[in-house]
């Protein structure tokens, strides 16, 4: 593997070297100031030397991310600090800080490691589910999702912590969805998707396919969302209504539908899928996309990519890749 | 990867003079016979496949430092093992990570942490806190309560030694 292994084997400057590492800590400190971030630019441009020494330290950064990507963050830092302090303390401390972090509703996202310990239904990565309620009410789990049911006296009242679901409502059927964000009420004889806390959608989404529904964000009011319609909200904001793509509810058949969408937000989506970690060069982010690939077999998605675009996959160990022009 | 026929020579005379101290130097340490001959063959094999030839002169204190460099090592591994197993014990079944899933979330944790041996753990949790949580110095000086500049400086100490943990090893 490549992961920390020279990029090169020019010899550098030492002097360029730890100015290159000057510029990378300024460039850092989440403090630093356009002049700042020119002058490094200009100072890369200077000389080759220059450049290759800032891809070295950028490839050392990529490097500890994605040898900890798997984790999150607090879990990647709580274990390598056990790992070099081997004593029992440390170890039992490192637990007490993933308790910690499931407690408080740590965002997994595309994670293998889910905190989400508390929910009652779930979904692993690249897995759907059905779930079947009482009261006539179907749920169809998409992959990486983590749902709560409770029943109270009038109609279950469900909380969706991630990912996303698509509720079918029966006769007489209604049920109400908590968010961290707010809350969906739906109406009989209705189906919609809720989503919640996706990699390519922050906040939750609500896509009505047929009925209707109430959302009541947290921030305050309530609106009605009909047929064929969707909103997109959070604590400080509500989207404006716009249409439901017919490709909406693809995901539930196990397809990705793509109409000129960005190579970047596909990529993105597929990773939902795929355990493990897939990036796309920025390169070719923006290339367009037509096609409908399988969400079930992701990898077999990404060569089928590949074979239709200019691009290429580079695999390491199968786990993480990268798409990169070819 | 140097191993011309004199290296397979001098390291296989090293071998056979120095094999059996090895194992009983690792067994002192490790307190397990099988432990300490797979480690003492991870000795040799480091040595037959190190970039400079070493010098023969002192064998037995150049053999105790790759020794216990390997030994260090394996502890570390063991006690990032039981920190990760100890995290998926409280996952339900059906969450916890495949076999192989877990071997290449410890290969990859385990290199990171190759890289970051020898830093101290206030200069790695200031380099963690920036890298994997992606928090600015200002934030990373107010959770630790250490002064900004402070965080800059542990922050060209920890590049500097994963730079020359890569490109200068």
């Amino acid at each position: 593997m490549s992961v920390f292994e020279p990029e090169d084997n020019q010899r550098l400057d030492k002097a360029v070297v730890e100015q290159a590492m000057l510029w990378m800590v300024a460039l850092q400190s989440g403090i630093s100031r356009a002049a700042e971030q020119q002058a490094c630019q200009h100072w890369r441009k200077e000389h080759p030397q220059h450049e290759l020494a800032w891809q070295r330290l950028t490839g050392l950064n990529r490097d500890v991310r994605d040898s900890t990507a798997a984790l999150p963050a607090s879990s990647a830092r709580r274990l390598l600090q056990a790992r070099s302090t081997p004593s029992r303390r440390t170890l039992l401390k490192g637990f007490a800080g993933l308790g910690l972090a499931a407690a408080t509703g740590f965002s997994v996202r595309e994670r293998v490691l889910l905190p989400e310990l508390f929910s009652d239904y779930r979904t692993p990565t690249g897995e759907r589910r059905q779930v079947q309620l009482a009261g006539g009410i179907q749920l169809n789990l998409d992959t990486h999702t983590a749902l709560d049911v409770r029943d109270t006296s009038t109609a279950p009242e469900l909380t969706l912590n991630l990912g996303r679901v698509l509720l079918a409502m029966g006769a007489g059927a209604t049920v109400r969805v908590k968010t961290a964000n707010g809350w969906v009420q739906s109406a009989p004889l209705s189906r919609l998707i809720i989503s919640h806390d996706l990699t390519d959608l922050a906040g939750t989404q609500v896509q009505v396919l047929a009925g209707s529904a109430t959302v009541e964000p947290l921030r305050g009011g309530s609106f009605t969302v009909g047929t064929h319609q969707q909103v997109a909200f959070d604590r400080h904001r509500t989207g404006p209504l716009e249409s439901v793509k017919p490709s909406a509810e693809a995901w539930t058949r196990g397809l990705l539908i793509a109409d000129r969408m960005p190579l970047a937000q596909v990529i993105t989506q597929l990773n939902r899928y795929r355990r493990g970690v897939l990036r796309c060069d920025p390169a070719i982010a923006g290339l367009q996309v037509s096609g409908s690939f399988s969400l079930d077999r992701p990898d077999d998605s990404l060569d089928l990519l590949s074979s239709v675009l200019p691009i290429r996959v580079q695999r390491v160990f199968g786990y993480w890749a990268t798409v990169v022009p070819a | 990867m140097s191993s011309s026929p004199a290296t397979h020579h001098a390291v296989g005379e090293l071998y056979v003079q120095h094999h059996s101290w090895v194992v009983q130097l690792l067994r002192r340490k490790l307190g397990s016979q099988e432990q300490a001959l797979d480690l003492a063959q991870d000795t040799f094999v480091r040595i037959l496949t190190s970039e400079n030839l070493p010098l023969f002169r002192e064998p037995r204190a150049y053999l105790n430092t790759v020794a216990s460099r390997l030994c260090g090592q394996y502890f570390r591994r063991q006690a990032l093992e039981r920190a990760y197993a100890q995290t998926l014990a409280v996952l339900e079944p059906e969450l916890s990570p495949s076999p192989e899933t877990r071997l290449l979330v410890l290969e990859a944790l385990d290199a990171v942490g190759k890289v970051l041996d020898g830093l101290g753990s206030k200069v790695r949790e200031v380099f963690l806190l920036s890298q994997l949580d992606g928090l600015t110095y200002p934030q990373i000086a107010e959770r630790l309560d250490l002064s900004i500049n402070v965080i800059q400086k542990a922050m060209l100490k920890a590049y500097r030694h994963c730079y020359s943990a890569v490109y200068e090893a």
